[in-house]
């Protein structure tokens, strides 16, 4: 599918009814939705309690001070939010939509086929306990290191946010497309999980081999630590290029898997 | 032209076999012996505007897999195929805009929210002016009495009424090719019927070009003129459903009921019994014999009542499916 300015105009439009859907889905079962925010608002702050420890005990780590350490686990409460909101649902059920045949009728559509497995759902639960609570963090953190609060330094943030989403996109989706060949792909879901809690602590803390491989063979730790590394104003010229090298190349990447697998499809049985 | 041109299409898919029990699957862990199957082998056929094609088959003797090669789901292992000038599996989206899929088994509707929303949706997918949606929704909703359950949940309507709201999201961008895999599946013969009619209706209004898959013989029977039927990834008939028989000329049914009992071993020398209780008997005799054995058998026997019918399509089909695929070749028309 060419990519023109109708058409990025006419997904983005199907997105906004997607999430409609999704809205309108959510309000037929009240009783889910309020115990999906339960539920997240009770981990959320079985995690804030640790923080608040590490807070407490004013510990600095590789140079870290307990507020940037703030900066770095709000960003990453952030990430969960647009995770969780955008990608979650719909990673969880993409493996499904193979053994169903779902993606049968999805493939006839004259619409993006990655676009509509990737964006069909979106979460309204998980991700408001988690934007609140990682907007504060990181507000209240903002104030106290003293960063000067310009509209510059807001809309930086926010960019290297929408970078991180691709990074987090990429990463989190690559493997999905495993279950083109796999057809079930609970296990691989597992395992990045794990890896997205590498992102709870800054990536100073991981030796170097680990960081970089983190940073630039899967980046996995690019997602809470670019936006947070910025922020503290560590960034060097590398990582500063690779904010902007890093969410193209990877959507590249993707893109391209999902051409091959799609490509290779073999459907479920009627 | 004809607007779907179908040339030696093939499609093989690999699979493994597992035997029973713990220690085969903890073999099958390790090494696992691929096997093909081909489910679609050098297929051929045509289909002109406007025509209702039927494809018949026993279950896995390709008709889905052809379908889905078709509507551009599935790569095919060789040959060619082209709907209304595009090859369906390079998945073009003018291809998209102007065919559909509808498929018994699965859904595109969304399950908790009413159906007009899973129609607004397509409409926006297929980018239809909002007049001309109006104007189909009104006329299809219409044809399929169905008006009054758009603003319900679509979990809350019953199977024939969610297969009717399925249709409409599939019509509603006005399709010139529909492929419909068991439309009517699990279906009551009420539903079933209006649903034949109403696809008859469209196909009549819209010349939409229609193939439609279905178990149930009286689907194709209603709606199809011509059929092919597929059996092990094969075509074995292609042509008129009620000449199938034809194929098996020799033959005719002929039912008797009797005034008074009469033995198994009496009817024996006459033709082939087929059910026989005493007082009733039904045969299948050689057709060139009917008028000289029908004689007979009416000289001879008490007859109470005695008819003589074609052997049943369903039957015919069969004698197709029993047979294996070289000999099938020589019996169809193809």
């Amino acid at each position: 599918m060419s990519i023109s300015l109708s058409e990025i105009r006419k997904h983005v439009r199907m997105f906004y009814i997607f999430a409609k859907n999704s809205l309108l889905g959510y309000m037929e079962y009240k009783a889910n939705f309020y115990s999906g925010l339960i539920m997240e608002t009770v981990f959320l702050f079985s995690k804030l309690i640790y923080i608040v420890f590490v807070f407490r005990l004013g510990i600095e780590i590789n140079g870290i001070s307990p507020d940037e350490m703030m900066i770095f686990t709000g960003t990453f409460t952030i990430m969960i939010a647009i995770y969780t909101g955008l990608f979650m649902d719909n990673f969880y059920r993409f493996a499904g939509h193979i053994r169903n045949g779902t993606l049968d009728l999805y493939m006839t559509k004259p619409l993006s086929l990655q676009f509509m497995v990737s964006f069909r759902r979106v979460n309204f639960a998980f991700p408001i306990p988690n934007l609140i609570a990682g907007i504060t963090m990181v507000v209240l953190a903002w104030k106290r290191l003293g960063i000067e609060p310009s509209l510059i330094h807001l809309a930086g943030y926010i960019g290297v946010i929408l970078s991180s989403t691709v990074v987090t996109y990429s990463v989190l989706f690559l493997p999905q497309i495993l279950a083109f060949w796999t057809v079930k792909s609970g296990a691989i879901f597992d395992i990045l999980d794990k890896c997205w809690d590498l992102n709870n602590m800054p990536m100073y803390i991981y030796p170097k081999w680990l960081r970089r491989i983190g940073l630039y063979v899967v980046p996995i730790l690019f997602i809470t630590n670019m936006p947070s590394v910025y922020l503290i104003e560590r960034l060097d010229l590398v990582l500063g290029i690779w904010i902007f090298a890093a969410p193209v190349l990877s959507l590249l990447v993707v893109r391209m898997f999902w051409k091959l697998a799609v490509k290779r499809y073999e459907s479920a049985s009627s | 032209m004809s607007i779907i041109q179908v040339e030696r299409l093939s499609k093989s898919f690999s699979y493994y076999e597992k035997e029973l029990g713990f220690k085969k699957s903890l073999k099958n862990l390790v090494k696992r012996k691929s096997l093909i199957k081909e489910a679609v082998s050098e297929i051929s056929f045509a289909i002109e505007q406007g025509e209702m094609v039927g494809f018949l088959g026993p279950n896995g003797s390709g008709k889905t897999t052809t379908l889905k090669m078709l509507s551009g789901i599935l790569y095919p292992t060789s040959g060619q195929a082209n709907v209304f000038g595009y090859v369906p599996w390079e998945r073009k989206k003018e291809f998209k805009m102007q065919f559909s899929i509808v498929m018994g088994q699965k859904s595109q509707l969304w399950w908790d929210l009413p159906a007009n929303e899973s129609l607004y949706l397509n409409k926006c997918i297929y980018e239809i002016e909002d007049k001309a949606y109006n104007l189909v929704l009104d006329e299809l909703t219409e044809m399929l009495d169905v008006k009054d359950l758009l603003n319900i949940q679509v979990r809350r309507l019953s199977l024939g009424e969610r297969m009717k709201m399925e249709l409409i999201a599939s019509l509603i961008h006005r399709p010139k090719v529909i492929f419909l895999d068991e439309p009517t599946i699990g279906l009551d013969l009420i539903s079933q019927k209006r649903i034949r009619e109403f696809l008859k209706h469209y196909n009549q209004q819209t010349k939409a070009t229609v193939i439609l898959t279905s178990h149930y013989m009286a689907d194709i029977e209603d709606l199809c003129k011509r059929t092919i039927i597929i059996n092990q990834g094969k075509i074995v008939y292609d042509g008129d459903l009620r000449r199938v028989n034809e194929l098996f000329h020799a033959k005719k049914i002929i039912k008797l009921q009797f005034t008074d009992e009469v033995p198994m071993q009496a009817l024996i020398d006459y033709g082939v019994i087929i059910q026989h209780d005493g007082m009733n008997a039904v045969m299948e005799i050689d057709k060139h014999d009917l008028q000289r054995l029908s004689k007979m058998i009416l000289d001879r026997f008490p007859i109470l009542d005695f008819t003589i019918e074609d052997i049943p399509v369903e039957q015919g089909i069969e004698s197709l499916y029993q047979k294996d695929g070289v000999r099938h070749e020589s019996l169809a028309e193809v």
